[in-house]
């Protein structure tokens, strides 16, 4: 990259240098190391951690619907769990006409890559901005305490990385986000957000504090999209991520989306895509969703258990028909499938769910039970 | 279970005159399968090819289920008694647009960016109910929408193939086999229509079967319970609901204009809907025209 290209970039995002440079960014780990000591937990003393002490462990990512291996009980004493994230801006088709979106990705998907860690345990993410980006970019954790999330520790501008380390004090599934100022909502609806789900040490319980655990889980992250039209009503394609930007930001700031989509596209979970489970199995729906509110329904299901807010120390609420995840946040809802066949899990505004793309299905295999449900007499002209 | 029945054809009972058809057939045959019509307002000659009636294997449409179970419907050996005048090509949008402009037809949906060359689409079965009105004032002919039989007749493309023809595993795995045929299709919209003959001709000459425009047809949805020996116990017809075809059928409410958005939750829908109408020839026809 040369020295002008630079400029006019950075130039670009000025509103996003000044808080760069206001914010000493590029920190070594043994001055990180120092800063996270004294730890001090509400409700606890003073605790130090010498963090050099700590079993290490490295884990890979995998795009969503998936979550790395993890064990839903710690295997031991806290860990520090290292992540290595690299952005990617490209072009995503996220419906079935070709209609493009120029995304702003972590680690290249829509939502990004889901992270498990428990309670205790510390994260360290190292967040890579190649040389090929456009754009400055950060991370904010609402899991985390202090700096904005972390967002003013990892601005990171094309070519540079940063590692930043912070503890999992609070149990729950919370959402993370990229947060350059004055462009924040712009990044998050492009893509840039995902979730991170800090378990229990001893995991999951029920509303009677008895373990439950999961068989499968599935992660959905619900991304709103704002696409801008052309004078016939078609939707535009843009030649970089700069130049969508001025069309893009007028669309958003009308609120109104041009696409609600689970995981990157309609039909990112449908179809060929849909999700697989067997009747009997338990179920831990994962759901992000970074800027509006949203309403979860499994039609032909229900949620068991639903933690609400995300946290999981809260004891779990049970029976849900619906349930209600704000904007800003994720949370997670257990479900055993008692009955075979084709389930879909909506966003129960069901325009945005059949109309705009929230909607993921759920094959399931397994013996249907007649007392449940039964059709007792097929369709007939009216005797 | 094959058996044959004898077809109403526009509502006239036609006496299966196997000997009539097969005069009438030749006739068709010398005078070539192509005749040009009267071209209304000027527009682009509206070729028609006639068909003549004959067998078919044929599957009704609608929804079926025997003893309670659904199935496919039932393959029938059938017949087609007369003799039909197809359009050639589907109804163009200049076509259409010269009954929007004589206040007889409503603009179909996309009309901004339709050109002239194109089959007229986003047009409803209720849009074409009003075409046929019109049509026929300004030709003085009886043309309407083929059945749903009479589109599998001239169409050629054989009956649709039989995934159920007895019930089989339980509601659930029917249901979850339905929904992996579909996904495993890939089938993907292609929503840009193209000029008339694009798709090509069929054996019979009658151009773009099976493109991406799927044609309306005049039958109702029906659902119909047959009981184990297959007899028909019961059958309702929802004329609200009406036949598609195409590259595969479909069931439309007669208001839906565009089948993306109006279209039923399984299975993908027609990508564009349009039409070409037909005209039953009458018997003295083909001898009128070897004396002409
Ligand atoms: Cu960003």
């Amino acid at each position: 990259m040369t020295i002008n290209d630079t400029i006019a970039r950075r130039s670009f995002l000025a509103g996003t240098a000044a808080l760069a440079a206001g914010v000493p960014f590029v920190l070594n780990r043994r001055s990180l190391a120092q800063d996270a000591s004294p730890v001090t937990v509400a409700g606890l003393g003073g605790v130090t951690t010498d963090i050099d002490a700590l079993e290490r462990v490295e884990i890979d990512l995998l795009p969503p619907p998936f979550v790395h291996a993890h064990e839903q009980v710690a295997p031991g004493a806290p860990r520090v769990v290292a992540f290595r994230m690299v952005i990617e801006e490209k072009p995503m088709v996220v419906d079935d006409l070709g209609t493009t979106l120029w995304a702003m990705t972590f680690h290249g998907s829509m939502p990004g890559p889901l992270m498990v860690v428990h309670e205790g345990d510390y994260v360290e993410l190292t967040l890579v901005n190649p040389a090929t980006s456009e754009m400055p970019h950060n991370i904010d954790f609402h899991a985390a305490t202090g700096a904005l999330g972390g967002g003013a520790l990892t601005n990171v501008y094309p070519g540079e990385e940063v590692v930043l380390r912070w503890k999992a004090t609070r149990p729950g599934v919370f959402t993370y986000h990229c947060a350059p100022e004055g462009m924040i909502a712009w990044h998050v609806v492009s893509g840039m957000t995902g979730a991170i789900m800090v378990l229990p040490r001893d995991g999951l319980k029920d509303h009677e504090g008895k373990p439950v655990a999961y068989d499968k889980l599935f992660y959905v992250g619900e991304n709103d999209l704002y696409i801008p039209r052309d004078e016939n009503g078609n939707f535009k394609t843009y030649e970089s991520l700069g130049e969508s930007y001025a069309d893009t930001l007028d669309v958003m700031k009308g609120l109104v989306p041009s696409h609600v989509v689970f995981n990157g596209r309609v039909g990112a979970l449908t179809g060929a895509n849909a999700l697989t489970a067997n009747v009997g199995e338990t179920v831990l729906f994962v759901h992000n969703s970074c800027n509006r509110d949203t309403r979860p329904h499994l039609i032909g299901g229900h949620a068991d258990l639903f933690w609400p807010g995300g946290g999981f120390v809260n004891p779990p609420q049970r029976d849900f028909e619906t349930w209600f995840i704000a904007g800003g946040s994720a949370a997670a809802a257990l479900y055993t499938f008692l009955q075979p066949g084709v389930y879909a899990y909506v966003n129960h505004n069901l325009i945005e769910a059949e109309q705009l793309g929230a909607t993921a299905h759920i094959l399931v295999e397994g013996e249907w039970n007649d007392d449940l449900m039964k059709q007792v007499v097929a369709p007939r002209p009216i005797q | 279970m094959t058996h044959t029945q004898t077809i109403k054809i526009a509502g006239a009972v036609m006496p299966p005159l196997f000997a009539l058809t097969a005069v009438l057939a030749a006739a068709a045959v010398f005078l070539g399968p192509t005749v040009p019509v009267w071209r209304p307002g000027g527009s682009p000659a509206t070729e028609v090819v006639r068909v003549p009636g004959g067998p078919l294997l044929y599957r009704e449409a609608g929804a079926f289920t025997l003893e309670g179970h659904e199935i496919d419907a039932p393959l029938t050996q059938t017949h087609v008694a007369g003799t039909l005048e197809v359009m050639k090509y589907q109804v163009s949008a200049a076509q259409y647009g010269l009954c929007v402009e004589e206040g007889a037809c409503a603009p179909a949906d996309n009309s901004a960016g339709a050109s002239a060359g194109l089959p007229v689409t986003g047009v409803s079965y209720l849009d074409v109910q009003n075409y046929v009105t019109w049509y026929a004032g300004v030709t003085g002919q009886d043309w309407r929408l083929p059945t749903d039989l009479e589109w599998a007749h001239f169409a050629r493309l054989g009956p649709e193939p039989d995934d159920r023809s007895a019930p089989s595993g339980t509601m659930a795995e029917r249901w979850l086999n339905t929904y992996r045929q579909s996904a495993a299709s890939g089938r993907t919209p292609d929503l840009a229509a193209r000029p008339r003959g694009h798709f090509g001709e069929n054996a019979l000459g009658i151009a773009d079967i099976g493109g991406n425009v799927w044609e309306w047809t005049d039958t109702c949805f029906a659902r119909v319970n047959l009981n184990a020996a297959g007899n028909v116990m019961s059958r309702l017809e929802t004329c609200g609901v009406r036949v598609l075809e195409g590259q595969h059928r479909a069931y439309m409410s007669a208001f839906v204009r565009d089948a993306i958005s109006g279209g039923c939750a399984v299975g993908t829908p027609p990508d564009l809907l349009g039409f070409r109408l037909v005209r039953d020839v009458p018997w003295y026809d083909g001898l009128l025209r070897l004396f002409d």
